[in-house]
């Protein structure tokens, strides 16, 4: 017959030094070494334990279990708690010891760009599409009905002076010399009302220097509804050039000529490089000309097959380079076509 | 146009506006002035004085002391000019005088003689230069003490005016005088018409062939004059306008032009053979010896007036140097005409002559104004040179119909959205014509005869938007009745392409879309080559211009990689060896007789990437694998492959390029460029291009955004390691595995590409990743090892599986 154990002496020797032990391990393997000593399924002191209470009588089950199921719960927690606690301990030393030199230089990501003309021209279209105006488009190969004539500017006509063309050889066309056409194309193809941009290349035969292209772009502006007004053009070319420049720029409104509108106005803004005080930009007039406009002339509605009896409008057109040009900075607009990819980076 | 302030003011005399006032009125009507210029004296303090003595300077070898007297008071003067000698009469600016250059006049000292004022050469007073060194030397009873500008005379103002094509009524100071009367609400004094006595003989007979070239021809001819210099008022007149005083004659037609806008001719009457004029088309074989002193040949496009012989002058351009008005002319004719505006800019542009007469011709005369006109050179004719007048021939005396425009102050306050009271409206107009007729609620408005813009109430609404003022017009937005807003899809797929070709790392170009000859060459090179759409792009092909500013931009682009190319030599050249760049745009061939335009975008990659060796990224070569992938990655919502190009094409390579598929249709060019392309452009390192023709692709819209389930389950990847024959083409491969339709395999990749030591001669080592998957379950072992069995059962496969 076996000698009958003292639960009570077993219990106080394991529960004395238990939780010390843990609280004791100061490495991960300690942690783990104190653990198979009082938990291990096999060897383990607590387990033991805890396996030969059913061998108890039912009093001192009820008496002993819960204590001994307790201390197993206070030991896995501070088992818990040190091997987080060194965890933390390696990590730190570990991050302590780590020399990473970040000055050394990055590696290049692609940087590609779009074109400064682009951006610029994105940036009227934004403005303009916001105002209600649908983008419309037309060929940069033209005839001269749509170029010309429909814009009533009929065959040796002086306005023609400041449109100078090329023609193509051994065909009857030649390269539009404004974004107009597209009104003619468009307005003959739709019923009003009509409210569209067209921007896009044109080309004037002139010798080209610092300050004038032969290739360019420009963005047209076609607004046809009932009882559309010059107030209406200042108000939208208003919205559109302060949306550009900003809400305080200043801008101008005065009268000019073009054979494809009555009445017509070129529209000016205070300088964008001396605000106004005068310099070789603006002439010293401190103004600066960006716009063409004016209300839609009857002989243009008429060639398109509207009665302008019913309807009236108004047409725009604003340059792209010249106030890329201003707003960039840059001196030559042969700049703008030659590609140096140096000089690109620097624009957008 | 060069206008004269005072000029102006003397035809209106009401004009109280500075020069600068006046300049910006004329602007707010829409004539811009480009400049001003001051004339005259610019100086003060300065008055004629006379040199009492003259001695040399004690301290210096070339200056001498002068004593000079202004009348009341005599002065020390040291004096540097070589010409000045005692008795002179002088300008003597006295201290206290300023000179042009702001130049202020002391007391001073010179070389230790005092100095109380400046002895003046025309140089010093910005006055024009006489050709003579030292000091001026005035009349010697000039009188003393007079302050010397007001002996001058005024100055004046000249005020460069921008005048639109539309408006050849104010190519005159009588015209703009009209203008600015409209708008001050001022009175116009017209030129003095002085009575004429027309005892002169009768006029030479005129006919004229076609009305419709000439709708107006009126003469008068002048006996008895006597040419010469003209008087110091006319020579000033028009020295200040910048016309050369020829005659009093000559001159005088100059001042009619430009006082009252209409050309004139002056005729040496005695040199008309015939004594006729007929005005005609030229006929073949005719020449024409212009006053420019050259000879012209005269074609049957060009308006004459010939006289019985031949062709004395081109109307209304330039008149003949033989018939011409000289020293010993005694009979004129003056010619006063209006000619077809489209005849005298066809002939100016012709012959390359651009005159004062042509520029007003071709923008439209007054036809009422030729007999006023002629009457006012014969009387100043009369008046300079002498003479007697004869009377006025005219071949169309009845001055055309004016247009009838009915409008009122409502309809023009209706166009121009502005809220004007009617008297406002109804006075510019009244100023504007005097044939204004009341009509009911409207008014009939007969425009003045110079006015040949003004037909529509529009046209109205403007004179009085101009009038009233632009500024006067309110700023509305419109009342949107928006149309829907759509979007444009050939646009919008250009910027999303070129928004993500520039976040791969190109970057955006724009070239000229003219190129040269030389340049087509270098393209083409001996070869033929293809387009992105393997259209063949020939020389004869190309749509040329008919008037190239230069040999430089002789034809249009046939394709986007021209300028591109261009484009990275040039940076080549500058040192930057890896160039990424793009462009959209449109390229261009004839295509039987028209011309076929076609939307593109290209990209060019030459030299490595990145430019410098970094420690981190190996250069990348611009290869066709490496375009292949740009493009995969572009149009990655496109269903693009690719295929072997043909060697049709001598701009790429052979080998190294394929065709663009998109949705199994042509769409485009890739791959390396032809090292004789390389060669040829003189580009270093390799070179990879492509271009897409962007109509193609928008024919295959991209696969829609769409929903689709992604599989919760594991997937699991297999790689299988084979020994493949040298020549097999991985394209093959995969299309073996693909045909086996494995339901659980959703990726095949190459992972590994080797060959050298430990591979089979004849052979290279690949290794395949295949990835396989299920939608609704995870795979069992069973699933994969059937799956790579099929797999390795493959002939091609099979073969290839290393033995160990």
């Amino acid at each position: 017959m076996p000698e009958p154990r003292d639960w009570d002496r077993e219990w106080l020797e394991l529960s004395a030094g238990a939780l010390d032990a843990v609280s004791r391990a100061d490495t991960l393997e300690a942690v783990e070494a104190a653990r198979v000593d009082l938990l291990g399924r096999e060897r383990g002191r607590l387990s033991a334990l805890l396996k030969s209470l059913k061998d108890l009588p039912i009093e001192e089950r009820k008496r002993l279990g819960p204590q001994a199921n307790a201390l197993k719960d206070a030991i896995e927690k501070g088992l818990e708690s040190r091997r987080k606690a060194l965890d933390a301990k390696a990590l730190d030393a570990g991050l302590a010891a780590a020399r990473i030199d970040l000055s050394l230089p990055p590696p290049p990501w692609p940087r590609g760009r779009r074109h400064p003309v682009s951006e610029t021209l994105r940036e009227m279209t934004d403005i303009l599409s916001r105002l209600g105006f649908a983008l419309a488009e037309g060929p940069l190969v033209e005839n001269d009905r749509n170029n010309f004539e429909g814009l009533n500017i009929p065959a040796d006509h002086p306005a023609r002076d400041v449109q100078d063309t090329f023609y193509l050889r051994d065909l009857p066309l030649l390269l539009r010399t404004h974004t107009s056409p597209v009104q003619i194309r468009h307005m003959e193809a739709n019923k009003p009302p009509i409210r569209i941009m067209a921007p896009g290349r044109v080309f004037r035969h002139e010798a080209v220097d610092a300050s004038h292209s032969a290739v360019f772009h420009q963005v047209e502006g076609l607004y046809i509804d009932r009882r559309v007004t010059m107030a209406d053009l200042k108000g939208t070319l208003s919205l559109f050039m302060r949306g550009l420049l900003g809400p305080k720029a200043a801008i101008r409104f005065r009268p000019s000529f073009f054979p494809f509108t009555e009445p017509s106005t070129e529209v000016d803004v205070r300088c964008l490089l001396c605000a106004g005080a005068g310099c070789a930009a603006c002439k010293r007039s401190g103004w600066m000309e960006l716009l063409g406009a004016g209300l839609v002339h009857p002989n243009v509605l008429r060639f398109c097959g509207i009665d302008p009896a019913q309807w009236s409008g108004f047409a725009f057109g604003v340059g792209v380079e010249r106030l890329t040009l201003l707003r960039l900075g840059v001196p030559d607009i042969r700049m703008l076509y030659e590609n140096d990819v140096r000089v690109l980076e620097k624009l957008s | 146009m060069r206008v004269s302030y005072a000029w102006l003011k003397e035809l209106l005399p009401g004009l109280t506006l500075t020069p600068e006032a006046l300049s910006e009125r004329l602007l707010n009507l829409g004539l811009e002035v480009a400049s001003l210029e001051r004339t005259g004296p610019a100086f003060t303090g300065v008055v004629i004085g006379t040199v009492v003595t003259k001695d040399k300077h004690p301290n210096a070898d070339r200056l001498s002391v002068c004593t000079v007297s202004d009348g009341t008071a005599s002065f020390p003067v040291v004096c540097g000019a070589p010409n000045v000698a005692a008795g002179q009469r002088v300008a003597f600016a006295k201290a206290g005088a300023r000179l042009p250059g702001d130049f202020h006049i002391k007391k001073s000292k010179i070389r230790g003689a005092v100095s109380e004022g400046m002895i003046c050469s025309t140089k010093e007073l910005g006055l024009p230069d006489t050709g003579l060194d030292g000091i001026m030397v005035l009349a010697p009873d000039a009188p003393l003490g007079t302050d010397f500008a007001s002996t001058l005379g005024p100055g004046d103002t000249f005020l460069d005016v921008e005048i639109p094509s539309n408006r050849a009524d104010c190519l005159s100071h009588l015209g703009l005088a009209r203008e600015l009367a409209v708008n001050l609400a001022l009175t116009v004094r017209p030129p003095a018409a002085a009575a004429l006595s027309e005892t002169g003989p009768a006029p030479l007979p005129v006919t004229v062939a076609d009305p419709a070239a000439c709708p107006r021809y009126t003469g008068r001819l002048v006996e008895g004059v006597t040419v010469g210099p003209s008087p110091d008022w006319l020579k000033l007149r028009l020295e200040g306008l910048g016309l050369r005083s020829i005659n009093n004659v000559v001159d005088v037609t100059n001042l009619v032009l430009m006082e009252l806008g209409q050309p004139l001719h002056a005729f040496d009457a005695d040199k008309l053979s015939g004594g006729r004029l007929e005005v005609r088309n030229a006929r073949p074989g005719e020449t024409l010896k212009a006053l420019d002193g050259k000879e012209r040949a005269l074609t049957a496009e060009d308006l004459v007036i010939a006289d019985g012989s031949a062709p004395v002058a081109l109307a209304g351009v330039i008149g003949g140097e033989p018939t011409g008005v000289t020293e010993a002319t005694t009979r004129v004719f003056i010619e006063c005409a209006r000619f077809s505006p489209s005849r005298v800019r066809r002939a100016a542009k012709h012959h390359g002559l651009r005159t004062d007469s042509s520029f007003r011709f071709e923008r439209g005369l007054d036809p009422a104004g030729q007999a006023g006109a002629a009457g006012r050179a014969a009387a100043l004719i009369v008046a300079t040179a002498g003479g007697r007048c004869g009377p006025l021939s005219d071949t169309a005396p009845a001055a055309p119909a004016r247009p009838l425009v009915m409008v009122s102050a409502a309809r023009i306050n209706e166009i121009l959205g502005t809220a004007h009271p009617a008297e406002a409206v109804e006075g510019v107009l009244r100023r504007l014509a005097s044939d204004v007729r009341d009509a009911g609620p409207e008014m009939g408005f007969v425009p003045p005869s110079w006015r040949l813009d003004l037909a529509t109430p529009q046209d109205l609404a403007e004179e009085a938007a101009r009038h009233l003022g632009y500024d006067a017009i309110p700023e509305e937005i419109s009342p949107a009745r928006m149309p829907v807003p759509s979007v444009h899809g050939p646009a919008d797929l250009r910027e999303r392409l070129a928004d993500a070709l520039a976040g791969l790392g190109f970057t955006e170009a724009m070239t000229y879309d003219m190129v040269s000859d030389k340049e087509v060459d270098l393209l083409l090179g001996p070869a033929s080559a293809v387009d992105a759409l393997d259209r063949p792009v020939r020389r004869d092909d190309l749509a040329r211009l008919l008037n190239p500013l230069s040999e430089d931009w002789a034809a249009m682009r046939p394709t986007l990689l021209l300028g591109l190319l261009k484009s990275a030599r040039l940076n080549q050249n500058r040192g930057v060896h890896a160039v990424r760049l793009f462009e959209e745009g449109r390229v261009y061939a004839k295509d039987g007789p028209a011309l076929a335009e076609r939307a593109r975008l290209s990209g060019l990659w030459a030299g490595p990437w990145p430019e410098r060796a970094h420690w981190r990224r190996p250069a990348q070569a611009p290869d066709a694998h490496e375009v292949q992938g740009l493009l995969a990655a572009l149009l990655r919502r496109w269903p693009v492959s690719f295929r072997p190009a043909g060697p049709s094409d001598g701009l790429f390579h052979p080998k190294a390029s394929v065709q663009v598929l998109v949705g199994g249709r042509l769409a485009g060019r890739a791959g390396e460029l032809h090292p004789e392309t390389l060669r040829r452009w003189d580009l270093r390192g390799a070179g990879s291009a492509f271009e897409l023709d962007l109509e193609a692709l928008l024919a295959s819209p991209a696969a829609p955004a769409r929903y689709s389930p992604v599989s919760p389950f594991p997937a699991v990847e297999r790689d299988l390691s084979l020994y493949v024959d040298e020549g097999l083409e991985y394209g093959g491969l995969e299309a073996v595995v693909r045909a086996l339709g494995l339901p659980a395999l959703a990726r095949v990749e190459l992972i590994d590409v080797y060959s050298g030591s430990g591979v089979p001669a004849g052979r290279k080592s690949w290794t395949l990743r295949f990835t396989f998957s299920l939608a609704d379950r995870t795979l069992a072992d069973a699933d994969i090892k059937a799956a790579m069995d099929a797999v390795m059962a493959a002939d091609i496969v099979k073969d290839s599986i290393p033995r160990t």
